[in-house]
């Protein structure tokens, strides 16, 4: 009862705080907007007049490299692969020097020249060529508009952990739901999450339209200011509840990954009244051998008229130590009667009150793909891989005389179900497989199991109608074989993608025109330099601790952030300071967000409106352009991110990659090479792209999936991108005539005097 | 001190520091070398100069009368390419070779962390940060960025 009482206080925080922080968003905007007036429209909206001091330009570019993926995905990664995640982002060491340090003078400089506001108004005025602007504009238009759809999807989802206890929120939901079930392309959206995306993206979209470029930057100074508080408060916190550094190593180094896995219970009786439990634990007696225990993930809820809840996503402890101290922390709430060997037990009051009488079946239990068994793989290379559960499983139930020494493949012949005597209902992805078994001679039987959204789906097979068959031989290899999370060739490819591909982002590279002066950019980069120390690293530390004080979250690992936030503030009885460190993810997202959709929106008015089509455009017209199109690009994000694609991490590791692919060498050479010209750097340009989009297009063939690339020399596809890219420019610009020498003049000979 | 005489008789002008610096570079290293004389590094003097004694001295087509703000950055850039690589040469491998043991091999701690991270990423960050303070402080220039459209007065918005 504390603990719910608990949970209901620190959403309440989490509430207030959200709401004073959107308040202080929308007056920072309102006070940009005031700014602004009198002044260049474009480049007041754009780049803030290119009078960033050193506080702003160096929080607005920590925030905005640091996006929603460092407070969510990478706490999860953490937790998931444990110690192997330092080395996988050990290139943030040198992040902030190489993404300011490589380009930044020398870009804000090129655009102070020619008065360039965006990436393609440098290449356009650099090279004198429009067809260049244009081939850049739609390569960033293409590329950060699915970006802007992931990071939509994912300050939603923030939202929605950050709200989901209001008691307000889950009112507004229950509502939304029932509004919602005439609408057919909204049937299968989650209302929680369609109340929060709404929220979220018209919040972002009205600042960043009425304030620009300085909205902007001012609420990024204040969401990295949040960021970096949210870490320094839950470092120590971390530490003290596991017992210091070498506490939490030793026990981290105990560990062996979990197992995961689907179950369903059949209960006696349908269900009259819709009950729900949050993330409960069970354990199943072994007898005089200590329980084996289990965590449901999420939310096992089950709705009136059923009886019987299928694909439960269970995780298993496997480590002995981990599970006598879960056992105690949970026994010590519930008093628990093990029973004979085989009885399962529910280890919370709320559960067992709903659950007198029922069956439960374990339908898929999966062994992780790399470490399983393996002690230690949390401290050590290449770190752990959890297994890929299907993401909508059909069942087959396979009835037999003896349920062990059962066997499925899948349609290549690799085994996706072995020996495992007690399964004999099956969770499967749809497809077809065969099942093989072994009773004296061997049996085999083709079958095919659907799935279809919504509905109970079950393929059985009798056993005794199965055929005498021979069973292949390849049919012994294990699915989806794995060298663990981060091999060499990985590592080494991490080291290129942070520091050196982070430095080609045009949103990224929109920042490096807009501070003031050298000065500011030198002190800028030794504050970011400190500031991303003071993040990174510590995130690292906190989140290997989360695996010790939260077990049994590998299959929500996306919401250990502020899980890990109400525990530690639980811990220590200071609800308020949850919502102040949830706070911290969601202020990375908006300050992610809202530079995308500037970058986009920018690209659209000033470099296809302005220089293409109406080019004595009126400042009226164009600021009316500037506001249309921005709230347009919000709404059409807005829409797209409704009924998202699969895969949003993967198409965010897409776009960032491809657009540094396309973008670094092209600039580099425009900047500092003399003889680069149009033609070298437009080849590197689309050969960056095309190299990079083949390694994709590689992966449909080869890996069956565009998300799953083909790995050249196992390299991760930004290499093979950057070297393309960069190869490409160098051999075509040295095929082709040098750019006239008034270009080169202007661009890097020294002028005439200071201020020329 | 000859190094101040140089810079006089160059007659420099503004925002010349970086051929400045070069030629300071260049006397230091000169001077320092038994092999190359006062005459040679007199002719070499006058090569990278527009103006010297006073008199016009025609511009080297080797060395092109360059930006200083653009000299800077690429030698910038270069120091910091070098930073990274020297990081990425130290931390992967060292990492690879004292981290991804097998699971019988015991992993050493040092300050409460597996060692192959404290020294393997943890110090070289340290060492990272220093060197990237270090760099801003003493190598990084201060050049003049220019002007722009933004500092001319422009049309109000309506």
């Amino acid at each position: 009862m504390n603990a719910i009482m608990f949970a209901q206080s620190a959403s309440n925080a989490a509430l207030v705080t959200f709401i004073i922080y959107i308040l202080a968003v929308f007056g920072l905007a309102w006070l940009a907007n005031r700014l602004r007036s009198g002044k260049n429209f474009l480049s007041e909206y754009f780049l803030g007049g290119r009078r960033l001091g050193v506080w702003a330009f160096a929080l607005t570019f920590a925030a905005t490299s640091a996006s929603g993926g460092s407070f969510t995905g990478f706490p999860s990664k953490v937790y998931m692969h444990g110690w192997i995640l330092a080395l996988w982002i050990g290139s943030y060491m040198v992040v902030p020097i190489c993404a300011m340090g490589l380009v930044g003078k020398r870009i804000n400089q090129m655009a102070r020249m020619s008065g360039a506001i965006t990436i393609p108004d440098v290449f356009r005025d650099r090279f004198r060529s429009s067809a260049f602007g244009l081939l850049s504009v739609a390569l960033i238009v293409f590329f950060m508009s699915f970006n802007l759809v992931a990071q939509f999807k994912s300050g939603s989802e923030i939202l929605k952990t950050l709200l989901q206890d209001v008691e307000v929120f889950q009112s507004l939901v229950a509502w939304i739901d029932g509004a919602k079930s005439g609408t057919d392309w909204l049937r299968d959206v989650d209302p929680g999450y369609l109340l929060c995306l709404v929220v979220f993206a018209i919040s972002v979209i009205v600042y960043t339209t009425y304030g620009g470029f300085h909205a902007v930057v001012w609420t990024d100074v204040m969401q990295g200011i949040v960021m970096v508080v949210g870490v320094v408060i839950m470092l120590p916190l971390a530490l003290w509840q596991v017992g210091g550094f070498g506490t939490a190593t030793e026990r981290l180094s105990e560990l062996t990954p979990p197992k995961l896995g689907l179950a369903q219970i059949e209960m006696e009786d349908e269900v009259k009244i819709r009950w729900s439990t949050t993330a409960p634990w069970f354990g199943i007696s072994q007898g005089d051998q200590p329980p084996r225990l289990f965590r449901v993930s999420s939310t096992l809820s089950a709705p009136v008229g059923i009886k019987t809840i299928q694909h439960i996503k269970i995780v298993e402890l496997t480590s002995p130590v981990q599970v006598t101290e879960q056992l105690e922390r949970l026994e010590a709430m519930v008093p628990v009667d093990w029973g004979e060997q085989g009885t399962i037990v529910w280890l919370d009051q709320q559960t067992r009150s709903k659950l007198s009488k029922h069956k439960l079946t374990i339908t898929r239990l999966l062994d992780y793909a790399y470490g399983a068994g393996k002690k230690g793989s949390y401290v050590r290379g290449p770190g752990p891989v959890p297994p890929k559960l299907p993401k909508e499983p059909g069942t087959l139930t396979i009835h037999s005389p003896q349920p062990g020494d059962v066997v499925v493949l899948d349609a290549d012949g690799r085994i996706v179900v072995e020996r495992q005597s007690e399964i004999n209902v099956v969770a499967l992805e749809a497809g077809e497989y065969t099942v093989v078994g072994k009773h004296g001679s061997e049996y085999t039987k083709a079958v095919k199991v659907e799935v279809t959204r919504g509905g109970d789906h079950e393929t059985t097979v009798n056993w005794s109608t199965i055929g005498q068959q021979e069973v292949a031989d390849n049919g012994k290899q294990p699915v989806n074989p794995s060298s663990g999370f981060l091999p060499l060739s990985l590592a080494i490819s991490f080291f290129f993608m942070w520091a050196i591909s982070g430095t080609g982002q045009p949103s990224t590279m929109v920042r490096l025109m807009a501070f003031r002066s050298s000065r500011t950019l030198r002190l800028a980069i030794i504050t970011v330099t400190c500031y991303y120390s003071m993040i990174y690293f510590p995130l690292i530390l906190i989140f290997c601790c989360s695996r010790l004080l939260l077990p049994g979250m590998d299959l929500e690992s996306d919401r250990i952030m502020p899980q890990m936030a109400v525990t530690l503030t639980s811990n220590i009885g200071h609800p308020w300071m949850a919502g102040l460190l949830v706070a911290a993810p969601f202020a990375a997202v908006m300050s992610t967000v809202d530079s995308f959709l500037l970058v986009i929106s920018s690209a659209v008015v000033r470099d296809i409106y302005q220089r293409n089509i109406n080019r004595d455009a009126s400042q009226k017209t164009i600021k009316t352009m500037t506001y249309v199109v921005t709230l347009l690009i919000g709404l059409g994000a807005l829409l797209g991110s409704i009924n998202p694609p699969q895969f949003l991490q993967d198409i965010i590791v897409y776009t960032g990659s491809g657009l540094a692919a396309c973008f670094l060498a092209p600039v580099v050479f425009a900047i500092y090479w003399p003889r680069a010209n149009l033609q070298g750097c437009m080849a590197g340009m689309i050969g960056g792209f095309v190299a990079h989009l083949s390694m994709y297009v590689l992966g449909v063939i080869v890996n069956g999936s565009f998300f799953h690339p083909y790995r050249l020399f196992d390299f991760n596809p930004i290499i093979i991108g950057l070297i393309t890219s960069f190869l490409t420019t160098y051999i075509v610009v040295k095929l082709t005539p040098p750019p006239d020498d008034e270009i080169v003049r202007m661009y890097f000979h020294r002028r005439g005097s200071k201020n020329d | 001190m000859p190094t101040f005489t140089i810079f006089r008789h160059t007659g420099r002008r503004d925002g010349a520091e970086a051929r400045s610096n070069n030629f300071r570079d260049s006397f230091e290293s000169c001077a320092s070398s038994p092999r190359i004389g006062t005459l040679e590094l007199a002719e070499y003097l006058k090569s990278q100069c527009d103006v010297f004694e006073g008199q016009a001295v025609k511009p080297s087509t080797e060395h092109p009368d360059y930006d200083p703000l653009f000299v800077n950055s690429r030698r910038e850039a270069i120091f910091i390419f070098c930073l990274w690589a020297a990081c990425l040469v130290w931390c992967v491998p060292y990492c690879y070779i004292n981290g991804y043991v097998p699971e019988d091999q015991e992993v050493a701690i040092l300050w409460g962390l597996p060692q192959w991270i404290v020294l393997g990423i943890l110090v070289p960050w340290l060492i990272a940060n220093v060197i990237a303070i270090l760099f801003c402080i003493f190598i990084f220039r201060e050049d003049d960025l220019g002007s722009s459209e933004e500092d001319a007065p422009t049309e109000a918005s309506s």
